[in-house]
């Protein structure tokens, strides 16, 4: 991190606050670091302030706290044009009034590129976004998805250190935005140039991000891999946000030295020993924390499980989805648990309201939530 | 199964009703006979427009060479083709000033601008009267620059449709369209005549021709604001009329609906040709 020639990261934003004169600040207080080439995603529920932050990176927004340093310069009061990014907005906003190629060279034409150059490189983006052939075509004539692509063609064009891209899939319908959210990723790996995406959706920033940062409220709740922030959050916010999770409020009843465990009084469920290597830090007695389980990491047996953490209960409702099901159970404790198996085979697991089974999980599996 | 036409009328066929049908009859007599009679009377062959006395284009000829009302006819088109270039660019200013910047007193500022609709003309006219006898405005001036004071009053009054119709197709402008311009390196003023304008087109050429129209055949703030020797086409028909509704009346206004007919049509076909290349 401090090697400052090589590594030093493409974007780099040190206590960028932004006010708008809400309940709380749009973005507060934010440090991030973006690497060179990495594919970064702003994830977070609507308001969280992360269009707010990638308006300020593209500089539309001004931070009244804190600095932001693109490529190794500080951009404070540089005009959206002046700054090595460009962006893809949410409406793509692509210009009605001009053909597929006037837009895409729109950028290079305002920017006094000699119309032969303009030509070659229009042609190279075009063919960059598979758009060959169509570049004659109004904005109308063509859909939604092309659309997007004259935005994104249009955007790189203009060969930018940074692409921002604003919600780019939401106007899309499902299909097409699964389809997209690949073409996005190799479009990405194929011109090497650093992605920030803006989203609401957890599927898309899981699916095509190297590393996520999810906000709340104006702040950066957790920034890792997708992996880590479905598997291991450090926080109920992220867990609850990401994915589906069971979660049970819990208090520190024992630490165990010599076992090397910890005892909780898991609120539903009973008493749990966990390793103490699954917890951060050395929890305190009678402290109170969450642990959360994701139901597909729950097994259902008939018979009680050999695993250390298992607790009987009683299937209560249950719901069919096609590749999977989610069942609703409820343990003696009264703990409410969701679980997702896969119908892998034909018949699916039983549904017999009523029934009584065992559900067992790894410690692993365990997550352990401070905040 | 019973025949198309014999089917029951469903709520929403409005046009199948004989009692509307009637209403809409009704409507198009009162709105159009008088036009329709005036257009045939100016080939009357008589000197008064009441009986037909067989077809003529002699009052044609005759108003041709009234030069009273071919002078008069010049000056208000020439005032009518002032008024709206001018009234057009600051109608579109306005509009785009209150829409774009937040200022003090905006709101304030938008009621003001449209004062001029609502204001009885009669009201603007003696105003202007007397606005242009206070500041001493020379009247020996001479033409086209004799005719500055009826097409100053002319712009004041216009200029507030103009920004009116822009302002609403302004509302429909996606401003992320202004900031992907600025996002690509476009200047001010590029984005301004590149993204903004081309949207703004069907309103800019409805807002002239509404401009227009009014400035041409606008009477009560002309007749106080015009001289002896600045009589437009309204004030000389009416001084014509005072004597007698004579067939050259008739012609010199036929004339007149139908260069209005002829300049909204191309207006309108400019605004269509634009809506067809790029709806919204």
């Amino acid at each position: 991190m401090n090697d400052r020639n090589s590594e030093s990261p493409i974007i780099e934003i040190r206590g960028a606050t932004r006010h708008f004169g809400g309940a709380w600040p749009a973005v507060d207080n934010i440090d991030l670091d973006i690497a060179e080439g990495e594919f970064f995603a702003l994830l977070g529920p609507s308001g969280c302030g992360k269009t707010t932050l990638l308006r300020m990176i593209a500089g539309f927004e001004n931070p009244n706290e804190g600095t932001i340093r693109i490529d190794g310069v500080d951009v404070a009061g540089l005009a959206p044009n002046r700054r090595p990014v460009n962006m893809v907005f949410q409406s793509y906003a692509v210009f009605p009034f001009m053909s597929v190629f006037d837009n895409i060279a729109y950028g290079l034409k305002v920017s006094k590129v000699p119309v032969s150059q303009r030509r070659k490189r229009v042609e190279e983006a075009l063919a960059l976004v598979r758009l060959d052939g169509l570049g004659q075509r109004m904005p109308d004539q063509i859909s939604g998805g092309q659309r997007q692509r004259v935005a994104l063609a249009r955007a790189l064009v203009k060969r930018p250190r940074v692409l921002l891209l604003d919600e780019p899939l939401s106007a899309l319908d499902a299909k097409l935005r699964e389809t997209m959210q690949m073409e996005l990723v190799s479009l990405q790996k194929k011109v090497g140039i650093t992605f920030v995406l803006v989203t609401h959706d957890q599927d898309e920033a899981l699916s095509m991000a190297d590393r996520i940062a999810i906000m709340d409220r104006g702040r950066v709740r957790q920034i890792a891999d997708p992996t880590t922030i479905y598997e291991s959050p450090t926080s109920r916010f992220v867990a609850e946000f990401i994915g589906k999770v069971n979660l049970f409020d819990a208090v520190v009843k024992e630490v165990l030295d010599a076992e090397d465990r910890i005892v909780f009084e898991v609120e539903g469920l009973g008493e749990l020993r966990l390793p103490r290597s699954r917890t951060a830090g050395s929890p305190m007695p009678a402290a109170s924390t969450a642990l959360a389980i994701r139901p597909e990491k729950i097994r259902l047996s008939a018979e009680r499980p050999a695993d250390p953490i298992a607790f009987e209960a009683r299937l209560e409702g249950f719901a069919y989805h096609g590749s999977q099901s989610h069942l609703h159970l409820i343990t003696e404790g009264g703990g409410r648990l969701s679980v997702t198996s896969v119908n892998s085979k034909r018949k699916p697991c039983e549904s017999e309201r009523g029934k009584r089974c065992f559900i067992s999980w790894d410690f692993d599996d365990t997550l352990i939530l401070n905040e | 199964m019973k025949k198309l036409g014999q089917r029951a009328k469903s709520p929403l066929e409005y046009g199948r009703s004989a009692w509307l049908r009637l209403m809409l009859l009704a409507t198009f007599v009162f709105l159009y006979a008088p036009i329709i009679t005036l257009v045939a009377y100016s080939f009357n062959d008589s000197r008064r427009n009441i009986v037909w006395r067989g077809f003529t284009l002699k009052y044609y000829e005759k108003a041709w060479n009234n030069e009273g009302l071919i002078e008069a006819f010049v000056n208000s088109l020439t005032i009518a083709f002032a008024c709206t270039l001018v009234a057009t660019v600051i109608g579109t200013m306005a509009a785009i000033a209150l829409w774009r910047f937040p200022f003090p007193f905006r709101r304030a500022a938008d009621a003001t601008f449209a004062l001029p609709i609502v204001i009885p003309e009669i009201c603007m006219g003696v105003a202007m009267l007397a606005f242009f006898s206070r500041i001493g405005w020379p009247t020996d001036l001479i033409w086209p620059f004799n005719l500055g004071a009826i097409t100053i009053a002319h712009i004041s009054f216009s200029f507030p449709f103009v920004a009116v119709v822009v302002r609403a197709r302004l509302a429909s402008f996606n401003r992320e369209l202004d900031e992907a311009a600025h996002d690509l390196g476009a200047s001010p003023w590029q984005r301004f005549q590149d993204i903004l304008l081309p949207h703004l087109r069907p309103a800019l050429i409805a807002g002239a021709l509404l401009a227009f129209t009014l400035s041409l055949d606008d009477f009560v703030i002309t007749f106080f604001t015009s001289g002896p020797n600045t009589v437009t086409f309204p004030v000389k028909v009416y001084s014509m009329v005072r004597f007698s509704v004579t067939p050259e009346v008739n012609a010199a206004s036929t004339l007149l609906i139908v260069i209005t007919l002829v300049l909204t049509s191309i207006a309108l076909w400019l605004q269509n040709r634009g809506n067809e290349r790029h709806p919204g």
